[in-house]
């Protein structure tokens, strides 16, 4: 059976959501583009067994998070130095700050607080996508939050 | 010192900064596909990375794979059969259908269109026959969300324009311009929308001025709005009925988030929990440790959600009886309807024509 149509459907109905996760991930449209189709390219791939077994969305969202943190420590090449573009939409709130610092953080720590804050999940389950301890996914995030010096307050709801 | 809620605002404003793809995305990934594939051969024949486990073959560098096991679950198609409906996904112009919302129990609506552009139209998809008509072309601004009363079916589109049309079919109207809606409701005689920050507004079916109904409230399924508790939790805290006036003061257990509610049910978080009770706090019953909402702040049809169990087959879980049932393939959930797909088939579960369950 040819599932090609059905493959489609989903790279088109879910393909804009998905830029936008790699665009917090990564923090710019070049490397969210890059990273969407290499994880769509992979789910495609696999689109048989997960479509069958799985759940496509969470299965993409998976591959799009590891590959994005293997990449970096492939390539070791960290964005100390972070060149952050102007980020207007930002200003109105005095955002731009967090956002630029957000970018200087080491991308597994990045990581967490994307899926924490913005996919919203809970610690067991982040533990779970980037394959470490619970312990592990509270203490990243916990340092990077005092790096960007963010209160916490609800983290033991968690 | 900033807060959580700092936080989450900027990863909210930054997703808006993503740039559409140069390319429809489809062919982008097929390139790339074909260019893996070549890849791969020439890989497979320096290095014989295949395993054979259990007589399948996998692939060595196919690390990506969760592992979480599959529940044997009664599918949804035999607990609630009655709201299942299947229809292939191309029509016989090779237009693709998309199941976009539920009109009562025995009516789906379907957007038809071609991947990415050229013309549009709503089809009206009929539970019981099967049978598929059309309601009439549309302008090709991709819609972001419906609603529907009797006899009319409203959307917005990406412009943010909100149309009519009759659910009997005919001609597209435009009703208005400029409204930047999250969501829309169709009462008899008005167009209601919610704007993302709160705040509602209407407007007449036949036209005329706008005016604002209620400040800081979201509109759910018609006729009920709800507001959200200051804070980064994101708890509902009242339920108001726009069409009698009646407000409900929603209940949240402590430490609770993302407590999401309707008439009848709410949903929400608790110490990494999901958790289900009514809206007087009543009921409350916390799911296996295992079982998680796979998005929260979402039911479907305010009776039932979608939850995963260790990531691994999406499941739907009744509020009303606790009752579970797995759904297999690339599912897709909406406000008040599910679909998946089957080979080139669609199949669409209405929980509107679902009586007990």
């Amino acid at each position: 059976v040819d599932h090609t149509a059905e493959f489609e459907e989903f790279v088109r109905t879910r393909g804009e959501a998905l830029l936008r996760y790699g665009y917090v991930l990564t923090g710019n449209s070049e490397d969210a583009a890059d990273l969407v189709q290499e994880a769509l390219a992979r789910l495609g791939d696999a689109w048989q067994r997960v479509r069958n077994k799985d759940n496509p969305e969470g299965y993409v969202r998976t591959i799009m998070v590891r590959h994005h943190i293997a990449a970096w420590r492939r390539r070791r090449r960290e964005n100390l130095v972070a060149d952050v573009p102007e980020q207007g939409f930002l200003h109105e709130y005095g955002d731009a700050g967090l956002w630029a610092e957000l970018q200087r953080l080491p991308r597994r720590q990045r990581a967490v607080l994307v899926l924490r804050y913005y996919e919203d999940l809970p610690d067991a389950e982040i533990a779970r996508i980037l394959g470490v301890s619970r312990g592990t996914v509270r203490s990243q995030a916990s340092r990077a939050l005092d790096k960007l010096r963010i209160e916490r307050v609800f983290q033991e709801a968690r | 010192m900033r807060s959580e809620e700092d936080l989450v605002r900027v990863l909210r404003r930054a997703s808006d900064q993503a740039e559409p793809a140069a390319r429809p995305l489809t062919e982008l990934v097929a390139a790339r596909r074909r260019r893996r594939r070549t890849r791969r051969r020439t890989l497979l024949t320096a290095a014989a990375a295949v395993l054979i486990a259990g007589g399948t073959a996998v692939a060595v560098s196919d690390r990506d794979d969760r592992t979480a096991s599959v529940q044997d679950l009664e599918p949804v198609r035999k607990v609630w059969p009655e709201g299942i409906s299947t229809l292939p996904i191309r029509a016989p112009d090779g237009m693709a259908r998309r199941p976009v919302l539920s009109l009562g129990p025995d009516e789906v609506l379907l957007a038809t269109d071609r991947v990415w552009s050229g013309p549009r139209r709503l089809d009206v998809l009929h539970r019981t026959t099967g049978a598929i008509r059309t309601l009439g072309t549309v302008p090709p601004e991709e819609a972001r969300s419906y609603a529907a009363n009797d006899t009319q079916i409203a959307w917005n589109a990406t412009n943010n324009t909100v149309w009519l049309i009759p659910r009997k079919g005919g001609k597209a109207r435009r009703l208005a311009t400029s409204v930047d809606a999250e969501r829309l409701a169709l009462s008899a005689t008005h167009l209601y929308w919610s704007r993302a920050e709160g705040g509602i507004s209407r407007i007449p079916l036949t036209g005329g001025r706008s005016e604002r109904v209620a400040a800081g409230l979201h509109l759910r399924t018609w006729p009920w709005a709800v507001r959200y508790a200051p804070g980064v939790r994101r708890n509902q805290d009242l339920l108001v009925n726009l069409a009698t006036g009646e407000r409900r003061a929603v209940r949240a257990p402590k430490d609770a988030r993302a407590l999401t509610c309707g008439p009848e049910h709410c949903v929400g978080v608790q110490g990494g929990r999901a958790f289900v009770q009514r809206p007087d706090g009543g009921g409350h019953r916390t799911l296996r440790a295992d079982l998680l909402f796979r998005h929260t702040e979402q039911t479907i049809a305010g009776r039932y959600v979608e939850i995963v169990a260790n990531g691994a087959q999406p499941t739907v879980y009744s509020l009303r009886t606790g009752q579970t049932a797995g759904v297999a393939g690339a599912v897709v959930t909406l406000d008040d309807l599910v679909y998946w797909y089957e080979g080139g088939t669609i199949t669409v579960w209405n929980p509107a024509a679902v009586q007990d369950g």
